[in-house]
């Protein structure tokens, strides 16, 4: 049992190694094959036969220059320009929020109580841009370099800018809720990323959304309990720590702890907020062509005496 | 062309008429699977060589559908073509009594 699983693993990653429009192909009649060996009680000549596909170079479809300075461009358009748009995104939010509750004739104590839910919902409607711009650059069939460009892009980005402008200690407070989120975050994707290749899309998004919302919770807490605020802010008020930062409403939590919580989480929860919309965007999006379920999770059975 | 080709090129030649599963060929080359498929797809690639699903029912055979390789027309005669080629370039001049291949 334990080498079928093994062996079925092996071809699995072995065709993803191939061109697109043959995996699915290959991994039918090596599986068809594999079948033969189990059946014959060759365990471990049937291992040796997907352990050499796994590691063996793989043919590789000719490819023009015109398609390799496109493929170029493609990758350093979602790890470069990627981060930089998201920042421009957040800026152009910021603004849009407090343009839109400067221009409503309240007294300056409304405005300061709505610029933050007001900022979110700019900032929520810009994740979901961002989503759509990320679908569109993604990469199918290159899930690792996605969701490299989409997670530890952005967070060496934020750890250099906070290192070069940001003020004293600034690094060493946002560093570590940065690192947990957006580590976490790769992991998120590349589980929920591996759903969505099987085909279970739309539970893909809804799981990679609501796992981003624990993990915003997350980094929140992180953030808070390493700035270590005097007097320490309630740990019961900890899951509330983020809702507070997106809405401004204090939801329970005592107005010095507010005030503590408000202070720390500056505009880093919007910030990856639109990072996250772009991610799961790129890494969600689109499927690879010709690609389906049968090849990405399935695969037809080589344990013997089964079709 | 590599050492590897010809030796399944010639493995293909020995009955040229016959289906060959992807076993079948590992076993005649003594080649491993990860060197073996990539030469086959070239093969196809170039049009030398047909691939085709065993017409099997797999409920019924117990067993999943292979597939199975042969050489096409125009595959057997560049095959031929190519292997005299390499023989004339890699025999040793004035040598005698060398076997004649299957090919």
């Amino acid at each position: 049992m334990v080498t079928r699983r093994a062996t079925a693993a092996l071809l699995r990653f072995a065709a993803r190694r191939w061109p697109e429009r043959l995996r699915e192909e290959l991994l039918r009649e090596w599986a068809a094959e594999a079948h033969v060996l189990g059946e014959q009680g060759r365990r471990w000549a049937m291992l040796r036969y997907a352990g050499s596909l796994a590691i063996a170079r793989p043919a590789r479809e000719p490819v023009s220059a015109l398609q390799h300075v496109h493929n170029g461009w493609r990758a350093a358009r979602l790890v470069l320009l990627g981060p930089l748009l998201v920042m421009l995104m957040l800026t152009l939010s910021l603004k849009a929020g407090w343009a839109a509750v400067g221009a409503l004739p309240v007294g300056f104590t409304a405005v300061m109580r709505l610029y933050i839910p007001a900022t979110t919902v700019m900032c929520l409607l810009a994740a979901v841009l961002l989503a759509l711009v990320g679908r569109s650059w993604s990469l199918p069939g290159r899930p690792v370099l996605v969701l490299a460009a989409v997670t530890l892009a952005p967070l060496a980005l934020l750890t250099l800018l906070e290192a070069r402008l940001g003020p004293p200690m600034q690094l060493a407070l946002l560093g570590p809720a940065n690192a947990v989120y957006f580590l976490g975050l790769a992991l998120l994707l590349a589980w929920t990323g591996s759903r969505a290749r099987a085909g279970r899309r739309r539970t893909a998004w809804l799981l990679a959304v609501l796992g981003a919302v624990v993990l915003a919770d997350v980094a929140m807490m992180v953030l808070i309990l390493r700035a270590n605020p005097a007097p320490t802010p309630a740990l019961f008020g900890a899951p509330q720590w983020w809702m507070y930062s997106l809405t401004g409403r204090v939801l329970g939590l005592s107005n010095w702890d507010a005030f503590g919580v408000g202070s720390l989480a500056e505009v880093g929860t919007w910030t990856r907020m639109l990072f996250t919309g772009f991610a799961i965007g790129a890494a969600l999006g689109r499927p690879a062509a010709g690609a389906s379920g049968r090849t990405s999770r399935g695969l037809p059975d080589i344990a013997p005496g089964r079709p | 062309m590599t050492v590897t080709t010809a030796r399944v090129l010639a493995a293909l030649l020995t009955d040229p008429g016959t289906d060959r599963y992807g076993l079948e060929l590992i076993q005649a080359t003594g080649l491993a699977s990860g060197t073996l498929y990539p030469i086959l797809h070239r093969l196809q690639e170039a049009g030398w060589l047909a691939a085709q699903w065993e017409d099997v029912d797999p409920a019924a055979a117990g067993r999943p559908a292979r597939r199975f390789y042969r050489l096409t027309p125009d595959g057997v005669e560049s095959a031929r073509l190519a292997l005299a080629e390499l023989r004339r370039q890699t025999s040793v001049p004035g040598s005698q009594g060398s076997a004649r291949p299957a090919w």
